[in-house]
């Protein structure tokens, strides 16, 4: 029997198969480090936030989507300078909020995606504004136009994205 | 109970992220050692970043060097005609960096050199915006400690933040707001502390308003910082605002800090007086930026020299051969090779520095160019590259003879313990010769605000 990464709810709840459940992170992870490098406006996007936000909505299940939220943040935090954490905490309030919003909410279809995801963009980027400006003491620059044009974009990714690793869920 | 269940979680989760936030700020302080969990982070993505990284150099190796090698008679042509007019001109910048050694001989200067150096290649970066940092394939096993300084042949990139393992290290960039370099602007002269921002802007910090700052201006490191040593190019004045109190200077920098790919970490400096004697000596920076470039092997035929000192060492392909790019060679001491006492001062002195003849270089040249020479121009269009295993090395001291075998071809690098070219590094001189060597007053560094 397969191991699962899977939550018990029962209506349109998928599951994960464990390599998939740390592997798309962690390519995330990998991909929003190196391919800045290379192309600088790729930094833009914040792939581990859309994976949160899948996992999420396909998942459907508050506590452990805040806790792979919590995992996701922490692990693209130690890849700064910054204390660990302020990822960590948006994530794992926006993962929270997916969820629950997940549940109430059509999540297959694009425009609601496009939605959820310039929604949660924005509030993630909220939460971590105000944790490293309020807690952390950094001089960080708000921009309204260029956080909304970065949902945005972040959204239209995640339409494609989404559709992508759509394949991957398995019916729980 | 159960109705709140998920909310509690929520809530334990954050408090728990919370209070561990809380802890580091206070900590950092007190322990900069690195986290446990940076440690496995790095350690689980570094590899694929180092992997595709080698995928990525040697497909683009093996294209650029032996299949793609379109134009480069033509670039060959260019670069030759481009090496004798600088010869020209390296003849009068000589003349110009020698009084200006002489003057700090007489006024006692001490000077910074770069004694050695380790080529790193950038695998990856904090994939955030808001910390910009990269992270290169080299760590503890190379000598890397924290606070080394990073450059490129362009210029200053940053400093080592952290060393994570024996081959990975976290490299701060200047344009990082936790950053700060003492600078010092080329033409007026005024010292001030170059920062970031968080857009990514560098501007600098602590010039009063009535001063005089011009756009275009060169700005240099001060050596202030305790870690940048003197002379480095930083940036230029792309913009200046007045304040009521502080001039806000923005700056250009000078190292691509969006594209960096390779860079060199300071590991080594050295501080001396200068002497007269020791006035030819090769400029540290000279010495980087020859260091760098690979342009495409020249065709057979290179002067004879050539395949003396460029021989590699150490197993590491060159990443420059002077003569076969046709960059002329500088900096052979005075003591290496005195041009009355040695009249042909042959590739084994050179080469014992890792120097090329620079009249083997270029034999149809009019130009007496002795062996000597106090400063080296490297044509700023050269591509750069360079090697990531290389460890390169501009040791002080004076060079050994060698055999030819042993040394490199590399300008100032020795892989056999002895020592190469010393570098002093000074910043270029007053237009219109751009990297000419002038004589800088007295800085008083004290008090400047460290990295």
């Amino acid at each position: 029997m397969a191991m699962t990464y899977t939550s018990r709810e029962q209506i349109e709840v998928y599951r994960f198969n464990v390599p998939v459940a740390i592997g798309v992170p962690l390519a995330a992870i990998f991909l929003q480090a190196f391919v800045p490098l290379r192309l600088p406006w790729f930094s833009i996007f914040d792939l581990p936030l859309l994976v949160v936000i899948f996992f999420a909505m396909a998942r459907r299940s508050p506590v452990a989507v805040l806790l792979t939220g919590a995992i996701i943040g922490l692990v693209q935090d130690s890849l700064t300078h910054y204390p660990l954490g302020v990822y960590g905490i948006s994530k794992t309030v926006v993962g929270y909020g997916a969820s629950s919003l997940g549940v109430k909410l059509d999540a297959e279809s694009v425009p609601t995606r496009l939605l959820i995801t310039t929604g949660f963009y924005v509030v993630h980027q909220v939460i971590y504004f105000t944790i490293a400006r309020g807690l952390v003491g950094l001089n960080l620059h708000w921009s309204w136009p260029r956080e909304l044009l970065a949902a945005v974009v972040n959204a239209i990714l995640a339409v494609f994205l989404f559709a992508l690793m759509d394949r991957l869920k398995q019916r729980a | 109970m159960g109705r709140y269940r998920n909310v509690s979680i929520l809530a334990a989760a954050i408090f728990f992220q919370v209070v561990g936030l809380a802890v580091q700020i206070k900590r950092r302080t007190e322990d900069d050692s690195t986290r446990l969990i940076r440690v496995w982070t790095v350690n689980a993505v570094t590899p694929f970043e180092k992997g595709i990284v080698w995928l990525q150099s040697g497909t683009s190796g093996i294209w650029h060097n032996y299949i793609y090698l379109r134009g480069v008679r033509q670039q060959n042509r260019d670069l030759q005609q481009q090496i004798q007019q600088m010869q020209l001109e390296q003849v009068r910048l000589r003349q110009d960096a020698q009084q200006a050694r002489r003057l700090q001989s007489l006024l006692g200067f001490k000077e910074q050199f770069i004694n050695k150096t380790v080529a790193a290649q950038v695998i990856g970066s904090s994939g955030s915006e808001q910390s910009r940092l990269v992270y290169i394939d080299k760590g503890s096993d190379e000598g890397i400690r924290n606070d080394m300084a990073v450059i490129t042949a362009n210029g200053v990139v940053g400093k080592v933040s952290n060393v994570i393992n024996g081959s990975t290290s976290q490299v701060l960039l200047i344009n990082d707001q936790n950053s700060g370099v003492g600078t010092i602007l080329e033409q007026s002269r005024l010292q001030g502390v170059l920062k970031g921002k968080a857009s990514g802007q560098l501007v600098l910090d602590k010039i009063m308003s009535e001063e005089e700052v011009k756009l275009g201006d060169q700005v240099l490191t001060s050596g202030g910082d305790q870690i940048f040593p003197k002379g480095l190019p930083v940036g230029t004045v792309s913009d200046v605002h007045r304040g009521s109190e502080f001039l806000q200077v923005t700056i250009k920098p000078a190292a691509a800090l969006n594209h960096l790919e390779e860079v060199l970490v300071i590991t080594q400096k050295l501080e001396r007086e200068p002497s007269v004697a020791g006035s030819a000596q090769v400029r540290a920076a000279d010495i980087l930026a020859q260091r760098l470039p690979s342009v495409p092997d020249a065709p057979a035929g290179s002067p004879k020299n050539t395949n003396e000192a460029g021989t590699a060492a150490a197993g590491a392909k060159p990443l420059v051969k002077p003569a076969q790019t046709g960059i002329p060679a500088s900096g052979a001491t005075a003591s290496a090779a005195p041009p009355k006492s040695k009249p042909q001062p042959e590739s084994e002195d050179v080469a014992a520095s890792g120097l090329a003849n620079p009249r083997s270089a270029a034999p149809q040249s009019n130009t007496q160019a002795p062996p000597v020479s106090g400063t080296h121009l490297v044509p700023a269009a050269v591509p750069i590259k360079t090697p990531s295993s290389t460890q390169v090395t501009a040791a002080s001291g004076q060079p050994k003879q060698t055999s030819p075998s042993k040394t490199s071809a590399i300008p100032g690098q020795s892989t056999n313990g002895s020592p190469a070219k010393v570098a002093p590094l000074k910043p270029p001189s007053v237009p219109p010769a751009k990297p000419a060597v002038s004589v800088t007053p007295p800085s008083s560094d004290t008090g400047e605000p460290t990295h």
